[in-house]
């Protein structure tokens, strides 16, 4: 009798380990990397309210028609953009003025969209259901269905303890899958922090040491951005006129400026540039080597143009591939819910 | 307890052409050409405050009313307040500050879901009135006001401060008479996004409050 008591205790003690899907979880912050922006006390993350906001990611029902969800343009494979097409296309493959982004790393995003228009992580998805060529739907409908679907009332019930749907939860949850999408087991991270038998090939040392002088200043490690709006000389498309920034602001000095993107996993979030208009990174290339236009407002950091050999520009492209993670693109957690 | 049982009743009349707004979706008479019929009214109400002696003596907490003229039971509410205490005045904002703004998802009144949040760039709208009239040159002859802005030079919050005559109730009159003369229906119908404009208009819909006779 005594010894099956112990081995009782024993067992309940290590059970107490086991995580409920209600338990919160701490969101980890990579070493040496900053603090995130989003306020984690104020949407505790949870593996019931992920996997709802994962459920909710994959799902068309978001859309007017049930055709298009959120993966339709954030493919987990390719950093969560919608490769190949220069311009998102939405419901009835009509065609948005721009080129969807990477969600990677949106924890340490101060704001959303190519041009800032959005302020919180939470209200980002409100703009694609919205967006008459993308979901051209109404979040209170999305709310409707989701409240008459058995399958979503037993997923609220879990994550939120209630089997209702409300705009807060909704939201909420999406956001806490979306944080999770975290990239940071590259080739470049696991040289940084030093492992063993990791190191940069010569060709990308180089191109390194290309990038720090060259790129660095916009692009700032670790998350290859410093999340300013930049006018980095494009010439303007007559065919979309996308003022950029200056949309949002209606201010002139913002005039063609958007958001500097963060480039890890660049090798697969082409094409490239607010409108997808580049669809190999030697086009990048030559576009800062020689295609700015001289706006008034370009970039101080591209006054001067950024001169790269040959050579040089294939090192360059040969660092930028080891911003790539691949246990990042292939990680089950982050593709369709089973 | 018993201090808690203490509160004051506040009702919003949205008036319109003589009488309380009514929302009614079967509009459609014949209009003459100088017709302004309102089809939609809907305002947030927030920080609400009770002064005596320049002294906030209450501050409602998580204070957000959506008011809709469509749904009478948004426009009124009561507040809990100290028993036996007369106060001078009401303050109540227009809007929703800026921090709750800037904060994310949110519930209740706040919830995006409300028809009162823009997606396209991030806010809620403070002030709606929509209606239709034959001297807008507009699609359908329709005006649109959807005030809002929480960012510096154009934030369009407004603060009102109204007397308090009675500690048990009060009523506050929306004279919506007054914005539809003030506003531009001829050259101006509609104003939707944050800027000088909403800005502008959000100060006449604020002179619009008032206490009923």
């Amino acid at each position: 009798m005594l010894i099956a008591s112990v081995a009782i205790s024993i067992y309940a003690c290590a059970n107490t380990k086991v995580l409920t899907t209600q338990e919160v979880i701490t969101f980890e912050v990579p070493d040496g990397w900053p603090q995130p922006i989003y306020d984690f006390t104020k949407n505790p993350l949870t593996e019931a309210k992920i996997e709802l906001g994962r459920k909710i990611f994959y799902d068309p029902i978001l859309s007017r028609d049930s055709t298009i969800s959120c993966a339709s343009c954030h493919l987990s494979y390719t950093a969560f953009t919608h490769t190949d097409h220069d311009l998102s296309h939405g419901i009835e493959d009509r065609i948005g003025t721009r080129n969807s982004s990477a969600l990677t790393n949106l924890a340490w995003s101060p704001y959303f969209m190519w041009d800032g228009a959005i302020n919180h992580l939470d209200m980002q998805a409100l703009a694609p259901i919205a967006h008459p060529d993308e979901m051209d739907f109404d979040v209170a409908l999305v709310i409707d269905r989701l409240n008459r679907n058995e399958s979503y009332k037993s997923a609220f019930a879990e994550a939120w303890g209630n089997e209702t749907a409300t705009g807060e939860r909704f939201l909420k949850s999406i956001s806490q899958f979306i944080l999770t999408i975290v990239t940071s087991n590259s080739k470049y991270d696991q040289v940084m922090r030093g492992e063993v038998g990791i190191a940069f090939t010569d060709k990308e040392q180089k191109g390194y040491e290309q990038f720090k002088a060259k790129c660095a200043s916009c692009h700032v490690e670790p998350l290859f951005t410093d999340y300013s709006f930049q006018n980095n000389g494009l010439s303007i498309d007559p065919t979309l006129n996308d003022n950029g920034r200056m949309m949002v602001t209606g201010n002139e000095v913002d005039s063609l400026k958007f958001k500097v993107p963060s480039l890890r996993n660049v090798e697969f979030s082409d094409p490239y540039m607010h409108d997808g208009r580049f669809r190999r990174l030697k086009f990048v290339m030559r576009h800062y080597g020689y295609g700015m236009v001289e706006h008034d407002n370009l970039a101080d950091q591209l006054k001067g143009k950024i001169d790269l050999s040959k050579n040089e520009r294939v090192e360059l492209i040969a660092f930028l591939k080891t911003l790539t993670d691949k246990e990042f693109l292939l990680n089950d957690k982050f593709s369709f819910p089973k | 307890m018993a201090q808690d049982d203490w509160q004051m009743q506040i009702a919003f009349d949205p008036l319109y052409q003589g009488a309380t707004l009514v929302i009614d979706d079967e509009v459609d008479i014949e209009l003459d050409s100088t017709d302004v019929i309102v089809d939609m009214f809907r305002c947030y109400i927030s920080n609400i405050e009770l002064i005596k002696n320049d002294l906030v003596l209450v501050q409602e907490k998580d204070s957000y009313h959506l008011l809709d003229a469509e749904e009478i039971e948004t426009l009124s509410f009561t507040l809990d307040v100290e028993e036996g205490v007369t106060y001078d005045s009401i303050r109540f904002m227009i809007g929703v500050d800026s921090l709750t703004s800037v904060s994310g998802a949110m519930g209740g009144d706040l919830d995006p879901t409300k028809g009162m949040f823009w997606t396209w760039n991030t806010g809620y709208i403070f002030f709606k009135v929509e209606g239709i009239s034959p001297i807008c040159d507009t699609r359908k002859n329709r005006f649109v006001y959807h005030l809002g802005g929480y960012e510096s030079q154009y934030a369009a919050q407004q603060w009102v401060t109204l007397p308090i005559m009675s500690n048990s109730e009060m009523k506050i009159t929306i004279d919506i008479d007054e914005y539809i003369e003030k506003v531009d229906l001829i050259d101006m119908p509609n104003v939707m996004s944050p800027g000088k404009e909403a800005y502008k208009y959000a100060k006449i819909a604020s002179s619009i409050f008032k206490i009923s006779e």
